[in-house]
């Protein structure tokens, strides 16, 4: 025997019922098992097993009175209501028990799972996904259709494209089953159309191609394993800590909370790429975003690796040291500042509120968290850096094609003022994307061209705003809050350059 | 329990295995230096450790009844194998500092020139290793006096891009990486020929010449009176490291 089976899924009242009511028309003979009791009833000619939720620990018994029921009536078509408080991966669980009847057999061994359906409204979208824990993000993982109540809802489009950034497979239908057509989300355009430009280049081999290979897996062989180190410590926060823990040693005062940043920024000797997957972790254990930010601006410059690097890289020269450190204390205060005094509305962005739920890249949440906590560290960190550097990724192949096509030639842009010469810097920090221990002898070589004040401004903007931060802070962040950084960040340092250095106007060397 | 083999933790698995493998290869064949310098290379060992041990784990995963696994997300170490495996030129780079960069001056604490080789003292000669290029470079900046009227023996690849070089000026140039390649900065002797030999930028050259002080824009820079220059081969380990 080898039934179809359908699980239908949502919260208390979303429809289920009705669902299945729609669904099993075209059946001549279904069976419909629901653990719970719907609002809405079946006609009293269905066959229909309820199955209370209480029961559900017992998951071999339920198997095995599913299975008896399958034995007895056997249908052309099973249909499973499943309440979406419960974990999906429970009811994937039960049904994989081996049931005591003779047979052997799960309910798996003698059904085929046609589709998981979850009824879901972009009304109450956000409601769901932070409300109850993992539970919603295992269903959306594990659902093959989204049903949709009302296809003309007016955040119909951004509710698909959020919900495909989950679960990419996602196919979305109306109460009458009608499919809609949704275009895939943006990234997946990207990554096609990045494959098959990829893909050509390979072919047609201009002059770039060699240079674009090199220089992108320079990025990426250098800032991957600090990546991942960023990402195994980001994960431990967020496996090992109590988000009690954190909130009760964290000063309460949000300026002395700027201080506790700027320590846990020198304290943490690794380059942006480590400092951006830390502070998703912190803000989401209830660090203050101003704490958090005013870490993330201080860790890649003050940190003792890189004051080592800009000691060595100038020859000794401790002034730049000494400056560099300063002006990146004071920038990353700054802005720390910034952020208690004009708080962002939103952090995170919407679709970041389901990352916030500790979901595992492979097995459902359920199998998860039977995990040993080290395997669920690990499994965290993985998954992390996998989210995260896609965005390296991209970062890697932009900023080395800036270079390649001349955007960072610093040839032709000698001898201008200092505000104009920090404008260039800044801009070629930002498009450089450099990693901050080793930027110190590239703003070295820049030294015969430009004025001591715009290659501070390179040395302390670039490791805070650069392509590659941006781009990786996009993937958790809200635009407002990184444009308020950004903002901060240019405002403060072009600030500081103009009022601290406009008399050392002539070149250093 | 009923065992679904699942194809999603089965290829992130693998793809993991092939990222683990592709960076061994890297780094035992020292391919890494192309693009990183010898620093990084516990850093990439502990990359490629941690990748292995994420794909053994995944493993443990083989029989999840999770039905939909994303795997867009696997290009994240897709992209990077792409980049070694797909055969280029890999000394092909392009540099935004279209200048070479001189080492100032020194001090004895951060460097200590007794510990380099090639030094005769006695004939007045230095033979410079390759690997030794910048350090004998930043010596010879910081003892002008010591060095004057020395014979240097060195190879090089010829650099003419740089300004306010004269007709029979050029550098004899190596490029010296700091983190990556992306940070490559070309670093050299300037020298003097007076025959007619010509060169083009980019050609290897043994030079031996004897080593003088000249000024050239503000800085005064060991400059060599070309002797014997012959056309030679690139060495193995093509740039030099800063760390």
């Amino acid at each position: 025997m080898s039934c179809p089976m359908t699980i239908v899924t949502g919260l208390l009242g979303s429809g289920k019922t009705r669902w299945i009511q729609t669904l099993k028309q075209k059946s001549v003979r279904p069976l419909i098992v629901q653990f719970e009791n719907g609002e809405t009833a079946f006609h009293p000619s269905d066959a229909v097993l309820t199955l209370s939720i209480k029961r559900i620990r017992s998951e071999v018994d339920c198997a095995t009175e599913i299975y008896v029921r399958l034995l007895e009536t056997r249908p052309d078509h099973l249909f499973l209501e499943w309440n979406g408080f419960q974990p999906l991966s429970d009811l994937f669980m039960l049904l994989s028990q081996t049931t005591y009847h003779p047979d052997n057999q799960s309910i798996l061994d003698c059904t085929r799972l046609v589709s998981v359906d979850c009824l879901l409204s972009p009304n109450n979208i956000k409601r769901t996904l932070t409300a109850f824990g993992d539970t919603p993000m295992d269903f959306l993982m594990n659902s093959d259709r989204i049903v949709v109540p009302d296809r003309h809802h007016p955040d119909l489009k951004r509710f698909q494209h959020n919900l495909r950034k989950i679960n990419p497979q996602l196919h979305f239908v109306d109460e009458k089953s009608r499919e809609f057509t949704v275009s895939p989300p943006l990234s997946s355009w990207f990554v096609w159309i990045f494959m098959v430009f990829f893909g050509l280049l390979s072919l047609w081999r201009p002059p770039f191609f060699d240079p674009l290979m090199n220089g992108s897996l320079g990025i990426l062989l250098q800032a991957f394993p600090f990546l991942l180190l960023g990402t195994l410590l980001s994960s431990a926060v967020q496996v090992f800590l109590p988000s009690d823990t954190i909130q009760h040693l964290f000063p309460k005062n949000k300026v002395l909370g700027l201080f506790f940043g700027l320590f846990g920024g020198f304290l943490l000797p690794v380059c942006d790429c480590a400092t951006i997957p830390v502070i998703k972790s912190l803000y989401r254990k209830g660090v203050p975003v101003s704490a958090t930010m005013t870490f993330m601006a201080a860790a890649p410059i003050i940190n003792p690796i890189v004051l080592l690097s800009t000691y060595v890289a100038f020859n000794g020269d401790l002034r730049m040291v000494m400056l560099r450190t300063v002006l990146g204390l004071f920038i990353a205060l700054y802005i720390g500042l910034i952020f208690i005094v004009f708080p962002p509305k939103k952090v995170l962005k919407q679709e970041a509120y389901l990352s916030l739920q500790s979901v595992p890249f492979n097995g459902t949440i359920g199998e998860w968290k039977r995990q040993k906590r080290w395997v669920q560290w690990l499994g965290h960190a993985q998954m992390e850096f996998l989210d995260v550097g896609k965005y390296l990724c991209v970062a890697a192949v932009l900023s080395t094609g800036f270079q390649i096509f001349g955007l960072t030639s610093v040839g032709v842009f000698q001898n201008m003022n200092l505000m104009m010469s920090t404008v260039f810097l800044m801009s070629i920090s930002f498009l450089l994307s450099l990693c901050s221990s080793s930027d110190a002898m590239i703003a070295r070589s820049f030294t015969p061209f430009f004025p001591l004040g715009s290659i501070m401004a390179f040395l302390v903007f670039g490791p805070i705003i650069d392509l590659k931060n941006i781009l990786m802070l996009s993937e958790c962040f809200h635009w407002k809050l990184l444009l308020q950084l950004s903002l901060s960040a240019i405002l403060i340092t072009l600030l500081i350059v103009g009022l601290c250095f406009s008399s050392t106007m002539e070149l250093m060397i | 329990m009923n065992r679904i083999l699942n194809k999603g933790v089965l290829l992130q698995s693998f793809v993991g295995f092939s990222f683990s493998m592709t960076l061994m290869y890297l780094i035992l064949t020292d391919e890494v230096l192309y693009y990183v310098t010898p620093g990084h290379k516990k850093w990439l060992w502990f990359l490629a450790l941690a990748s292995l041990l994420f794909s053994g784990l995944s493993l443990k995963n083989l029989f999840s009844l999770r039905r939909h696994n994303i795997h867009a997300r696997l290009l994240v170490l897709i992209l990077p194998m792409l980049l070694i495996l797909i055969p280029h030129d890999k000394t092909s780079v392009h540099q935004h500092v279209k200048n070479v960069i001189q080492p100032a001056p020194i001090q004895q604490t951060i460097y200590e020139p007794a510990a380099l080789m090639g030094e005769d003292s006695k004939n007045k000669v230095i033979t410079i290793e390759d690997r030794e290029f910048y350090l004998w470079l930043k010596v010879l900046f910081s003892a002008p006096e010591k060095y004057d009227g020395y014979t240097i023996k060195t190879r090089g690849a010829v650099f003419t891009n740089a300004p306010l070089l004269e007709a029979n000026q050029f550098y004899i140039s190596r490029q010296l990486m700091t983190c990556c390649i992306n940070d490559l900065v070309t670093v050299g002797f300037l020298a003097e020929k007076s025959d007619e030999t010509s060169f083009s930028a980019g050609d290897w050259v043994y030079v031996e010449g004897v080593i003088h002080w000249d000024p050239i824009g503000k800085q005064n820079i060991p400059t060599l009176t070309v002797e014997k220059i012959q056309s030679t081969t690139a060495p193995k380990q093509i740039y030099l490291f800063q760390r």
